[in-house]
């Protein structure tokens, strides 16, 4: 690729043209969805395209299904322009949120809560399978006893001044004394 | 050698630190303009050794990564605030970031831009710190999210713009962090087939 891409943030609503395949996601000719940005690379132009409710949601429960338990984003797609045509159909941003959520809520009913948080997968392979458990205890205790929390945040605002005064460098961010 | 998007090599650590990580990644393209502000901010984080200067700069690569939003499509991030975790996972996640840095490129690892389908980088900031901006925040933000939350876009905004408020911010207060972009040639990318592999398999769709 010699030449460089162009970022051109658009709001067309384009329908992507009959028969087109995705790689990874199968057969995408028809769905429909807005232009986050164009660009060109090896002298082609590219879109970026966030799918439409529309289109997602008729899509079949066996290609969600699918798309959640491997992991393919496909609320987004790139493709070719000359792949696409623009419609004369009005941008609704409420709508693109609101999908976008409900397909993270349904991912994480298919695939997500059968996988290990990965919030806790690292912590748990350094300091065993409790750690995490002791975490959550311990803001529970905390956000408890709300006197507590304030003493312990006093001390450990404290405990870090002190802490780090000798090496210098907090002195230069500033923020707090004690 | 200076490590690749670090803070701080030797800053003795303290007893009672937070940690929290994000990493995120995001479609691109060759010539992707946000690639080489970010790779900019890493090269002026690993020649600067001034806190205050590589605060402002990773805060400000937070900034950018949330106004990419809309292109983020992986991502996973995780804390925790039991000190003894909290270093040892920053050193985890620090030494497996500079691993790969230090790695010479595996042609099984990156591609070529891809002409049929999404190309990737990932963007990453890890960052360890005493002081009550990350702990006080960890403790009213992601201890209080249900798990379907995790990866909601809102959800990974409200994180990004957190760490972009440098005053007063948790990047401001930290003890170290390191803000990293990777495959490190800006020509190299990830393939949405390798972000799904087994080597990736903690990231999580962002849909």
């Amino acid at each position: 690729m010699n030449d460089s891409g162009t970022q051109n943030p658009q709001r067309a609503i384009v329908q992507i043209r009959p028969g087109v395949v995705h790689t990874a996601l199968g057969t995408i000719g028809g769905w429909r969805g807005t232009v986050l940005r164009s660009f060109t690379a090896g002298g082609i132009e590219y879109t970026d395209i966030e799918v439409s409710p529309k289109t997602i949601g008729g899509l079949s429960k066996e290609d969600r299904e699918r798309f959640y338990t491997h992991k393919l984003v496909f609320t987004r797609v790139r493709v070719a322009a000359r792949d696409t045509e623009t419609l004369p159909v009005p941008f609704i941003q409420v709508e693109r949120a609101d999908i976008a959520t409900l397909s993270q809520h349904e991912w994480f009913q298919e695939a997500g809560i059968h996988q290990q948080d990965p919030t806790k997968a690292e912590a748990e392979s350094i300091a065993g399978p409790r750690v995490d458990i002791g975490r959550r205890e311990a803001i529970r205790s905390l956000v408890g006893v709300g006197a507590i929390l304030m003493i312990t945040l006093a001390l450990m605002q404290r405990d870090c001044s002190n802490g780090n005064r000798g090496y210098g460098s907090w002195g230069r961010s500033g923020g707090f004394s004690s | 050698m200076k490590r690749y998007g670090l803070f701080n090599d030797t800053r003795v650590t303290p007893s009672d630190a937070s940690f929290f990580a994000i990493q995120a990644a995001v479609s691109t393209y060759p010539g992707d303009p946000l690639r080489a502000q970010l790779d900019e901010i890493v090269a002026g984080i690993s020649s600067n050794t001034d806190q205050g200067a590589q605060s402002a700069l990773a805060a400000k690569g937070a900034g950018l990564l949330s106004r990419a939003l809309p292109f983020i499509e992986y991502c996973v991030w995780d804390y925790t605030l039991v000190p003894s975790v909290a270093l040892k996972e920053f050193a985890s996640w620090v030494d497996d970031l500079q691993k790969t840095a230090d790695a010479p490129p595996d042609a099984g690892d990156v591609t070529r831009f891809l002409t049929d389908d999404t190309s990737y980088f990932a963007a990453t900031l890890v960052v360890l710190s005493c002081h009550p901006a990350l702990a006080s925040w960890l403790e009213y933000y992601p201890e209080h999210l249900a798990e379907e939350q995790y990866f909601e876009r809102k959800t990974i905004d409200t994180i990004l713009k957190r760490f972009a408020n440098i005053t007063p911010g948790p990047l401001n207060q930290c003890t170290n962090a390191m803000f990293t972009t990777m495959p490190l040639a800006p020509d190299d990318f990830y393939s949405g087939k390798q972000l799904r592999s087994s080597d990736w398999d903690y990231l999580r769709p962002v849909y």
